[in-house]
Parts: C-alpha cells; structure tokens; sequence
C-alpha cells in the first residue's frame, strides 16, 4: 500500500483481557492513514467489536499504547479525542437514548457546546445526508430497523467525526438501507473522513475498504482487499469467504476465460466483461466442456485442451 | 408491542402546547394545595375544578378514565383504611381528595409529552440523575418490553408452558429463568448504551436546546391555577368573613 503520510490511529501492542482473565485480543499493532478505508475482519467472536471500542477510546486496554491523531490516549484527553471520532454501534437502539429522532441527533452537537443555530444547521444537514427529513418528531420505538439505523448513523454524522467506525454496519439490513448506508459512508470518505469498519460481510468489505486486517483474537494478516482475497485458505481459516461473483469468476477461469484481474464486486466484473468483449469484437469465449467424472475426488473441469470421456 | 405511551394524546390536546415547566409549576402547586384541605365541600369542588381542566384539555375520556383506574386501588385502600378508624367524613374526604391529585397528575402527564416534561423538570432544577434516569427508563421501557415479548414468543416456539399458579415449579422455573436473562441482557445493554453516550460526548448532563421564554398563555395558566388553588386554601382556613 502507499505510504501513510498522516497516522490517525495507531496502536502498539494493544491487548484485552475480561475481568475473569479471558484473552479477548492481544498484540494488536495496525496503523491507520488519513483518509484511508480500512476493514477489520474476522469470524463471531474474533474480537473486532471489542477492538473498534478500544479504538474509539470507549474501552481501556489491558496493555500496549494508542495513538490518535498523533497524541497517546489518556484519561487527560479522552474526550477531546472521542469527540473526533464517530462509532456506529452494531444495534441502533444501543445508541439511540432520546426519546425523538431530532433531539437524538442533536445530543452530539449539544455536548460539544455548539449554538443554538450550529446546532440546528448541523441536525438538519444530518437528516437530509441519512435520508430523514420528515422523522423530526418521531418516537424512536415506532421505528422499523432500517430507519432506527439511519437515526443512529444520523447521530454519528451531527458529530462531523475524522475518524468514522462502523460495526458490523450492513447487519440486517434490507438491500436499500444497505445500499444506501454504503453510499453515505463513501461519500463521507471522498471528503476525506477516514472510515474503519469491522465487519464479516466480505461484499461489504469490497464496497467499504481498501486495506484489509484480518483478525481473529490477533492480527492474522494485513494486506490489500485483493491480497486478502485472493488467499482462499487464509480465508478458510478465519470462516471468512469472498464474495459470490469472485468465485463465479474463479470457475470461469478454470474454463479458460483470462480475467487479467479477478473481480471482487459486480461492478468490477461488469468492468471487466464490457473489457473482454471490447477486446474480442463483441464476443467472450469459454470452453465448456460436458463430462462427467467417476471418482469423487476428481479434478475439477480445468480448461482447455484437456481430453474427456463423455458419457451419455 | 402492548402499551402505549402515556403522552400520546399530548399533541392533539388543547393544553399540550403549553411550557412544560408552567404546567409543572400550576398543576403541582394545585396538588400541593388539595392535599392540605380537609373539608369536603370543598374538595368536591376541587374535583369539579379538575375535571373541567380535564375536559378543556380535550383528553378522550377513555384514556382518563383509563389512568385513573390503574391509581383507583390506592385511593380506595386510603379511604377504606380512614373509614375504619375515623368514620364516614374523612374517608370521603380522602377519597376526593386523592381522586382529585390523581386526575390533576393525569392532566399533567396526558398533555404532556414525556420528554418535554422530563425537561421541564430539569429545567425547575430537578437533579439530572433523576431527570436522565427517567428519560433513560422511558426509552428503553420499550426496547425491553419488546425484548421480553420475543423471549416469551421464543419459549412459547419451544413448548414451555405458563406457570398455572405459585406453587408450579416447572412453571416458575422457567419463568425466573426468563427474569434473569432480561437483567443480564439489560446490564449489558447499558453498558453499550454508556459507551455510545460516551462516545457522543456525555458528562452526566442530558442537554437539550435551551426552551424558549414563557408566553403569555403560559403565564395566564400558571396564575388562573395556582390562584384558585389558593382560593380553595383560603376557604378551608376560612379567611373569608361570609365563610
């Protein structure tokens, strides 16, 4: 990857244990650029959300150091530094505790000692980017899932944070809610919010990052979202999977078809199919060959060239 | 879910847009007032006096008649318990008169909504533990309720049967189990639930935007109510030479 000019998380050695001793996480040293899109992934259980607290200076580490914006985190600057970040729970009704969307979303920039007209500019600018124009007055129970989410990433967004941290953000939700928070993020990020997310949806983390760490109670492995993919037993390993079109490709490969590159999302793959036909005078060729295979442990149909028994 | 908020008439209601804190400050100052006087007479005309407020505020009756049911119990105790020892005039008086406290608090609570009472109750200086922990148990009544009627529907999907009464252990057992599943899941909801404040920038204080003065129908309210309690007080201490 680029070298990281500007570090706004850093961590050296971090480690946590439960009061009864448990080791939750140890040894996590990762360092996160300026601007950057990173995801931390890792099977239930792996410790990413306790990882992303710790980040977010809501957890105290057992041992090892945290750096945020250049300044180690200390009881002294806690909440100046927290007041830059911005955490989107897992569960929205962790962090929605007002009981009307707009005064919920003004909690942030009322804390934070703004005017009454900063105030007002900034919810307003929050629900109009979230898509909740209209849910001023509404009672955070009478809310379905999708829209108590977008109240919470609303709250999160009246913050204006540097840093944005997203746990497990396209759990449950339906594929419009989904597309759209995904949207709203990166749209977050081209302006320059660093955007940290810790997830095991792998179609997310090809929409979402582009520097992958990979966790399971320790840093496994750090690389590029194209490196993490392309290493299935890494992958098997961690529970972790890549996403469905990445696979189909991978077959199509096996039948001959050059993808240059693998694609890891459906636009990439569109990309690259528009590509390959351009290339060949409007057609894309696969060799396809029908057979069948008698032992159970045969190799899969493997391209061209190959001589097979055709049954039938 | 099976309740509904206590404030949800709040809004349509002819008193509901009135400043919380001249709302408290009346009805509170009426409640104090009524609970001082003994005389029946002059209970009976306090009731009147609340239920008229009840019906100017244009509160369905259903729902005042509702909360006044869930408070009856204890008004009916308190009279049956003076009728014992003191005789026939004190019950009744306790009973007017606790009917009436009752029904001006529904007042209060019905034209109210909720959050804008709980600031305006921060607003007269109540302490703000008191105020959040409030604010905190009305939001989250909901998400635990929701959360025990899944757990129910959960145990009802998997053959657990109702305890049929005090003694039916099986009954019980899963029943406390249930309990205790709600607390550990609700400790460990506010302990995510305080992190998320944290991390929003919480030091104790719910803030809100600073209400806006009081108008001239605020004033009007917090004078014509305390003024007539005060009128009630005076006749129960007979300061008028007619009286």
């Amino acid at each position: 990857m680029e070298a990281l000019a500007v570090g706004v998380m850093d961590t050296q050695g971090l480690a946590y244990a439960y009061d009864d001793g448990t080791v939750a996480l140890r040894d996590i040293s990762i360092s996160i650029g300026k601007g950057e899109r990173v995801a931390i992934v890792g099977p239930n259980g792996a410790g990413k959300s306790t990882l992303l607290h710790m980040l977010a200076g809501l957890k105290p580490s057992s041992s090892g150091t945290l750096n945020l914006f250049g300044e180690p985190f200390s009881r002294k600057n806690e909440r100046a530094l927290r007041a830059r970040m911005g955490l989107l729970f897992q569960d929205p009704d962790d962090q929605i505790f007002m009981p009307r969307v707009w005064d919920d979303v003004a909690f942030g920039p009322i804390n934070r000692g703004l005017d009454e007209n900063a105030v007002r500019k900034r919810v307003r600018r929050a629900l109009h980017a979230a898509g909740l124009i209209g849910y001023e007055e509404r009672v955070p129970h009478h809310l379905s899932y999708g829209e108590k989410k977008r109240v919470a990433f609303a709250g999160v967004l009246a913050m204006e944070p540097e840093i944005l941290l997203l746990d497990e953000p396209t759990a449950n939700l339906d594929p419009r809610n989904r597309r759209d928070l995904l949207a709203m993020v990166n749209s977050l990020n081209r302006r320059g919010t660093t955007v940290v997310t810790a997830t095991h949806d792998m179609e997310a983390v090809t929409d979402l990052a582009d520097r992958v760490y990979v966790l399971n109670r320790a840093i496994v492995r750090e690389g590029s979202v194209r490196e993490i993919f392309l290493d299935p037993g890494l992958l098997e390993e961690n529970n972790l999977d890549v996403p469905e079109i990445t696979k189909l490709f991978r077959l199509l490969v096996s039948f001959g078809h050059d993808p240059g590159n693998l694609p890891l999302s459906v636009d990439q793959a569109i990309a690259q199919l528009t590509r390959t036909m351009d290339e060949s005078g409007g057609h894309f060729h696969l060799h396809l060959h029908k057979h069948a295979h008698e032992a159970p442990e045969a190799e899969p149909a493997v391209g061209k060239g190959h001589d097979h028994e055709h049954k039938m | 879910m099976t309740a509904g908020p206590i404030d949800s008439h709040a809004r349509e209601s002819r008193l509901g847009s009135l400043d919380a804190r001249a709302k408290i400050v009346a009805l509170v100052f009426f409640v104090v007032c009524v609970s001082v006087v003994k005389g029946t007479i002059i209970l009976a005309a306090a009731l009147a006096y609340a239920v008229s407020l009840l019906i100017i505020s244009g509160l369905p009756a259903g729902h005042v008649v509702k909360s006044y049911l869930l408070a009856a119990p204890f008004s009916v105790i308190a009279a049956f318990s003076v009728f014992w020892y003191s005789g026939l005039h004190p019950a009744v008086a306790m009973f007017l008169r606790i009917s009436t406290c009752v029904l001006a608090l529904v007042l209060l609570s019905g034209v109210t909504e909720l959050f804008e009472l709980l600031k305006g109750l921060r607003g007269l200086r109540v302490p703000r533990l008191f105020v959040s922990l409030l604010l905190f148990t009305y939001r989250y009544l909901f998400v635990i309720s929701d959360e025990m009627e899944r757990m129910s529907l959960a145990r009802k999907a998997r053959g657990a049967r109702k305890g049929r009464h005090l003694l039916d252990r099986e009954g019980m057992r899963t029943l406390s189990f249930a309990a205790g599943m709600v607390l550990v899941r609700a400790y460990e909801r506010g302990t995510r639930m305080y992190s998320a404040l944290q991390s929003r920038g919480y030091d104790g204080e719910i803030r809100t935007l600073r209400p806006p003065g009081l108008k001239a129908p605020d004033v009007i309210f917090m004078l014509v109510i305390p003024a007539f309690s005060a009128f009630l007080l005076s006749l129960e201490w007979r300061l008028w030479p007619w009286a």
